[in-house]
């Protein structure tokens, strides 16, 4: 190759990372729009007419501080807490108008003098479940009297508490006290679920908003006035969404996994998720709120990807949590039937149903459930919605 | 420890790896090439001083002490007819600080402990300025050579730059007074090639820090939680997660530290070199921080070894303190001089067994990296773990089968992760010096330089869409 001096060489380099940078950052801006709207459609997030009233966090557990001035007031009317997974709110082949479980749920006890509002989350955990509780009962206006959780066996292979929450925990003093202080008389009981929260509370510490330190708003302040000339920077949720999506199919590709492949449960992982289950309904319990728990419908046409022993020892270890606590529950696999339920990545939806489907399980969890929500509904006359 | 440090930027100080030290160097840069050569080095004073502050206001006097004094003692001893006598009174002085902020609590519970004492609660966390390790050893080694006849810093300025220069005051690399004695007197504008060459490893480096080693970070977190049911496959995958976070980290911190360096006309000497293809716990130390393990081969164990020459038990021994010590300037823990004592050990082993490269096979070479990575790993629970129970339990899960092989905390993704960092980072150590040896032969090639253009744009974008904002390195605390 021919020679170049050291100063055409140097300018070559900077000539070729600048174009490079100012073309892959064009193309970023220009995919930007298509990957925030495949961002959602992927979470199944609903688009909301302005205006309309939320009846769960619309944010789906990435802004839980915005969702809890819609909660209706705990103080005028009794309230249920819904906590639960993408089923709770995603709807496949949605159309405009359709309404998920917690609009609906809200519609129907309401009639009774009974409100209910939905902290929902894509893969939500039962430490984040024990969260949203926490959440909602260290407010009055926002404590709620029963607290109805749809129990999701795969969601038990996870254990991290997602930023966002963590990031709410940080700003909510007097959520983060309560935190603190729920394994005050339960750390013998349950060993695995209080060493976890405490250590979720220095996680939680570590997320302290940036602005409180000098160098932290200006980190912050650069941050922002780098998307703004910057598209890489702008854009980075979406494109790294995106780009996490393609390595995950990329790996599916290469080890041949489907959705349903089989997905072992990971012990520890599993007994720390029952560890605060149990835990949850101990502090509901003391704070005057009734768990009721079900196991969530699975689609009978989809495969799902469970050990079948492992699955029924889940169930069985559920029940038997509910009858040696004495609460609420209900096994509700089999609650909606074929026909109402949607497609994923071209195969049966295991998980996720059409807008028929809410209304179903709508309808059975009124009706399993009905003795609790005649306990919570108030004296005729005395409060209303 | 990782944990508990990772996200302390938020507390306050400038992170090499954030967009504020990012825009902070590249004003600084700017500066200085616009400064006359006189004032530039006033200017990086007070800089880095303003840097130094961010990690704490509190830790500025310490650094100031610490410069005067060593700046005092280094003319003294320059002018002294029996330097050697007055050296460990020195090195004793300079000592008192880094005992004093970080071993007091450590000493003092050891002490108790042999009496029977209960340890004090707040063995680890006494407050101890940022960096004192390394700026003290530094002090240490400056004040070694003068004694040994080297000519001491005489103007202040450069004496204070050479002592507070941010890009080596926080993490090291430990710079000694003769690898920029030059630089500091002659004050130069570094060369477009040099810039792009500082550029490029500041490149590297924030995608090492921020794409690998946060991305890796979570994973070893879980497994080195102090009660976490592990199996036999979490513990290795956590382990070997660890040894490539570690490497992953302060790797990224030495290449941002000696490209920003060299952007102001320092080139300090490299401080990895392919540790993990280590076919020898003594290669290794050759690898992996390099500069930390000539210091400790120059101002401890030669010095040791020298007064030892004639019994050959008493120098392995002082091998083993060596290491020792290395282990423990490390902080102040039982698990950590636990990690010098393996190293020192390992290296007395490798001298008994006269391993030698000239003897080398391929099997012998495989077998020797084999002990070697399987030694490293071993060493490092010790250093990640949080005591020597700790370790104990964590060892005991790398060799129990409870549970088979089937995983118990970590996710698959861990695992492929794992996995595929550890393959990726063998693969490219054993074929980049055969790329870079092809490519030094059309290194003055335009061609050559905007295929790295482009490629190092592609990396920025990498960094920019996969960071996991910007978290403080793991070798930050020593």
């Amino acid at each position: 190759m021919a020679q170049s001096p050291p100063k055409q060489r140097a300018g070559a380099f900077i000539a070729a990372f600048t174009l490079a940078f100012a073309a892959l950052n064009y193309g970023a801006s220009r995919a930007a729009a298509a990957l925030h709207a495949a961002r959602d459609r992927d979470l199944m997030l609903l688009r909301h007419v302005p205006g309309a009233v939320p009846h769960y966090d619309w944010s789906c557990g990435e802004d839980l501080g915005s969702a809890l001035p819609a909660v209706p007031d705990a103080r005028t009317a009794p309230l249920v807490l819904i906590s639960g997974m993408s089923q709770t709110y995603a709807i496949n082949d949605v159309h405009e108008g359709a309404l998920p479980l917690p609009d609906r749920l809200d519609a129907s006890l309401a009639r009774r003098g009974v409100r209910a509002f939905g902290l929902v989350a894509p893969n939500l955990q039962n430490e984040e479940a024990l969260l949203m509780l926490v959440a909602m009962l260290s407010r009055p206006e926002t404590k709620p009297r029963a607290w109805l959780y749809g129990l999701c066996f795969d969601k038990l292979r996870n254990v991290d508490v997602r930023p966002a929450m963590l990031r709410f925990l940080a700003a909510h003093p007097e959520v983060q006290t309560h935190w603190d202080h729920l394994c005050d008389e339960d750390t013998t009981a349950f060993p695995l679920a209080c060493e976890r929260i405490k250590s979720t509370s220095k996680h939680a510490a570590e997320e302290q908003p940036t602005t409180t330190t000098a160098i932290g708003k200006i980190e912050e302040n650069t941050r922002n006035a780098a998307g703004t000339v910057i598209p890489l920077t702008r854009d980075r949720t979406a494109l790294n969404a995106a780009g996490q999506t393609k390595i995950y199919e990329l790996r599916n590709w290469l080890l041949r996994i489907r959705t349903t492949t089989e997905r072992p449960i990971i012990p520890a992982r599993y007994q720390l998720n029952m560890d605060l289950l149990r835990l949850s309904v101990r502090i509901a319990k003391r704070n005057n709120i009734r768990p009721i728990f079900y196991i969530i419908p699975l689609n009978p046409e989809a495969k799902a990807p469970y050990r079948p022993e492992e699955y029924e020892a889940f169930k069985r270890e559920a029940s038997a949590i509910a009858q040696a606590e004495q609460i609420a529950f209900a096994n509700l696999e089999n609650a909606v039937p074929e026909g109402e339920w949607g497609l994923l990545y071209g195969q049966p939806d295991f998980k996720h149903f059409r807008e028929a489907g809410h209304t179903r399980l709508a309808e059975t969890l009124l009706r399993t459930f009905d003795s609790e929500w005649q306990a919570l509904a108030p004296a005729r006359g005395n409060v209303g919605p | 420890m990782a944990g508990t440090r990772s996200r302390a930027w938020k507390r306050g100080p400038v992170i090499f790896s954030s967009y504020t030290y990012v825009v902070f160097l590249a004003l600084a840069w700017g500066i200085h090439t616009l400064l006359s050569a006189r004032f530039r080095n006033v200017f990086l004073i007070v800089t880095s001083y303003i840097f130094y502050a961010t990690w704490g206001v509190a830790a500025v006097p310490v650094l100031l002490a610490i410069t005067c004094v060593t700046y005092a003692l280094g003319l003294a001893l320059a002018k002294a007819k029996e330097p050697e006598r007055w050296l460990p009174w020195s090195v004793g002085l300079l000592l008192l600080p880094l005992l004093y902020f970080k071993y007091r609590v450590f000493l003092w519970s050891a002490v108790a402990g042999a009496f029977g004492e209960a340890t004090p609660a707040d063995t680890l966390t006494a407050w101890a300025p940022l960096g004192i390790s390394f700026f003290t050893f530094q002090a240490i080694a400056y004040l070694v050579d003068v004694s040994t006849g080297e000519p001491p810093l005489r103007k202040l300025s450069e004496f204070f730059l050479f002592k507070a220069f941010w890009p080596q005051l926080v993490n090291g690399p430990i710079i000694r007074p003769g690898e920029i004695a030059d630089a500091i007197a002659k004050r130069e504008t570094p060369d477009a090639t040099n810039v792009v060459e500082a550029w490029s490893r500041i490149a590297r480096g924030l995608f090492k820090k921020a794409v690998i080693a946060d991305m890796l970070g979570p994973y070893v977190e879980l497994v080195f939680a102090p009660h976490a049911r592990l199996g036999i496959t979490d513990a290795w995958a956590g382990t070997i997660g660890f040894a490539l976070q570690i490497y992953f980290d302060f790797s990224a911190y030495s290449d941002i530290a000696i490209g920003s360096a060299l952007l102001f006309g320092f080139r300090f000497p490299a401080n990895f070199a392919r540790p993990y293809l280590a076919r020898s716990i003594q290669e290794f130390w050759e690898r992996w921080h390099m500069s930390l393990s000539r210091w400790i081969r120059d101002y401890v164990f030669s010095p040791l070894a020298f007064a030892a020459r004639r019994s050959r038990g008493l120098s392995l021994a002082s091998l083993v303190f060596a290491m020792a010590l290395c282990g423990l300037w490390h902080g102040p823990r039982w698990t950590f001089v636990a990690w010098g004592l393996m190293h020192g050990l390992a290296l007395v082993g490798e001298r008994l067994g006269g391993r030698t490269p000239a003897k080398s096979t391929p099997i012998r070479n495989f077998a020797g990296w084999l002990s070697t990575v399987t030694l490293l790993l071993f060493g490092w629970v010790l250093f990640r773990a949080t005591s020597l129970t700790h370790a104990g339990h964590m060892f005991s899960s790398m060799f129990a089968f409870r549970g088979g092989l089937r995983p118990q905390a970590l996710r698959e993704n861990a695992l492929l992760t794992i996995a595929a960092v550890a393959t990726a980072t063998l693969v490219i150590e054993m074929v980049l010096p055969r790329l870079s040896r092809r490519s030094a032969q059309h290194r003055d090639a335009v061609g050559l330089s905007i295929v790295k253009g482009i490629a190092y744009a592609t990396l920025i974008a990498i960094t920019i869409v996969f960071e996991s904002k910007s978290t403080a390195f793991v070798y930050q605390q020593f």
